[in-house]
């Protein structure tokens, strides 16, 4: 089976009133999108091939006095995954940058949510969380040098383990519009329910 | 004139379609080495639970996580994915809601419907001293239907005396919380009072259902 998504818009609301943001925008699949040899231990047997890019790096964007809390990338996607098995469906995985009080990139925010299996357009509002540190006084310093904790891979985002150890604040939200197509999913067995227009998948 | 073979009945090997030829093989391995001990080869119908547990709110603390298990009968094998987890910990900024955003992907083989699986969710909160306490307990059946779809848990805790609410984060736990939560019969003796909510997105997919006659 295989699933396109296209994805002409997304935006960004943020909690607190920041100049400009701009988006490294990695698209990643979580690691297993591939057969499951053995419960509880997915291997990459055999990697879906993905057609268009995985990963992208939007513009920067500032608000403006039309729009005081929304930032807008209109950013395109178009990527085209296959596999044999739904387990380990694919995600977005976004992080967001913007400049802090003294000028440096620091990291805004990360958030992930998985692409829509059912066919049809649908909309998603992803909120997005920073990573901080437990001890107050390496807040404080992190503020004054702008090295802020980061995640040394976005991917994690993406995966449930790990993250019972994390503490984040959550701080604004993208927003994503998907068009998805599937093709075999009846095929192999599988049913995904009706679309948002109302499909009937038979 | 030779007589034809006759073809294998489903409830064979299941190698009697050539599109789901490697899959029926591969379960029919598994069904070898133990995974499905009812019989060699018979194939389970499968469900997979692609989603997010997406926010808390209306708790009464800010900074909360959530700790998740999916529970199921007997008849029910959990193929691949992590069966049990936990959010990071979250104070949010923007807006009231605790936002977890924490992705969840499971599939599950089954030889019958006893035993529909479970989402129990525990939030829990933090404060400022580091000290954990108990906010909310929430049950809900994972959907049956095939699609995308948003559950709100509504989530309850343990009402305690008067003395056990003043002292103490959290007020009182359940020693049990799988047995009291899920189980329908274990409440009567029980006094709870009302806690948040939680907003998941859970996306389902079924396979070979209609094959055992089920309908969702």
């Amino acid at each position: 089976m295989t699933s396109t998504a296209n994805s002409p818009l997304s935006t960004a609301r943020t909690g607190s009133p920041r100049r400009y943001q701009h988006c490294p925008h990695p698209v990643t699949l979580s690691p297993p999108l591939s057969l499951s040899p053995a419960p509880g231990s997915p291997s990459p047997a055999h990697p879906g091939s993905p057609q268009g890019l995985e990963e992208g790096i939007s513009q920067i964007t500032s608000k403006s006095s039309v729009s005081p809390t929304t930032l807008v990338w209109n950013f395109p996607i178009d990527i085209t995954f296959k596999s044999t098995n739904p387990f380990g469906w694919p995600q977005i995985v976004l992080s967001v940058y913007g400049p802090d009080f003294f000028g440096h990139d620091v990291v805004r925010g990360y958030g992930a949510v998985h692409v829509p299996f059912v066919p049809g357009r649908h909309k998603r509002t992803i909120a997005m969380f920073v990573p901080e540190s437990t001890s107050r006084l390496q807040q404080l310093t992190s503020w004054f040098t702008g090295r802020r904790p980061e995640f040394t891979d976005p991917r994690v985002v993406a995966r449930g383990e790990g993250r019972e150890v994390t503490r984040v604040r959550s701080q604004g939200f993208v927003t994503v519009t998907f068009n998805v197509m599937t093709k075999d999913l009846h095929k192999l067995g599988y049913d995904v329910g009706q679309g948002p227009q109302g499909l009937h998948q038979a | 004139m030779r007589k034809r073979r006759p073809r294998m009945r489903s409830g064979g090997a299941g190698r009697e379609r050539r599109a789901g030829g490697i899959l029926g093989g591969i379960l029919e391995i598994l069904g070898n080495f133990g995974v499905n001990p009812a019989g060699f080869g018979v194939p389970m119908a499968e469900l997979h639970l692609i989603g997010q547990i997406e926010s808390g709110c209306g708790f009464s603390e800010r900074r909360l996580f959530c700790k998740w298990g999916l529970h199921a009968g007997a008849g029910w094998t959990l193929l691949a994915g992590a069966g049990a987890g936990q959010t990071h910990l979250d104070e949010p900024q923007a807006g009231e809601a605790a936002q977890w955003g924490h992705p969840l992907d499971l599939h599950l083989g089954t030889r019958g419907l006893q035993g529909w699986p479970r989402l129990l969710l525990e939030v829990w909160h933090v404060d400022t001293w580091g000290r954990r306490g108990l906010a909310g307990y929430g049950v809900c059946a994972v959907p049956s239907a095939p699609g995308c779809h948003r559950v709100t848990v509504v989530t309850w805790r343990p009402r305690g005396t008067r003395r056990q609410r003043l002292l103490g984060p959290g007020g009182p736990e359940l020693r049990d919380p799988l047995g009291t939560a899920t189980a329908a019969t274990e409440r009567f003796r029980l006094r709870t009072e009302s806690a948040g909510t939680v907003r998941l997105r859970l996306g389902v997919v079924a396979r070979h259902m209609a094959r055992f006659g089920v309908a969702l």
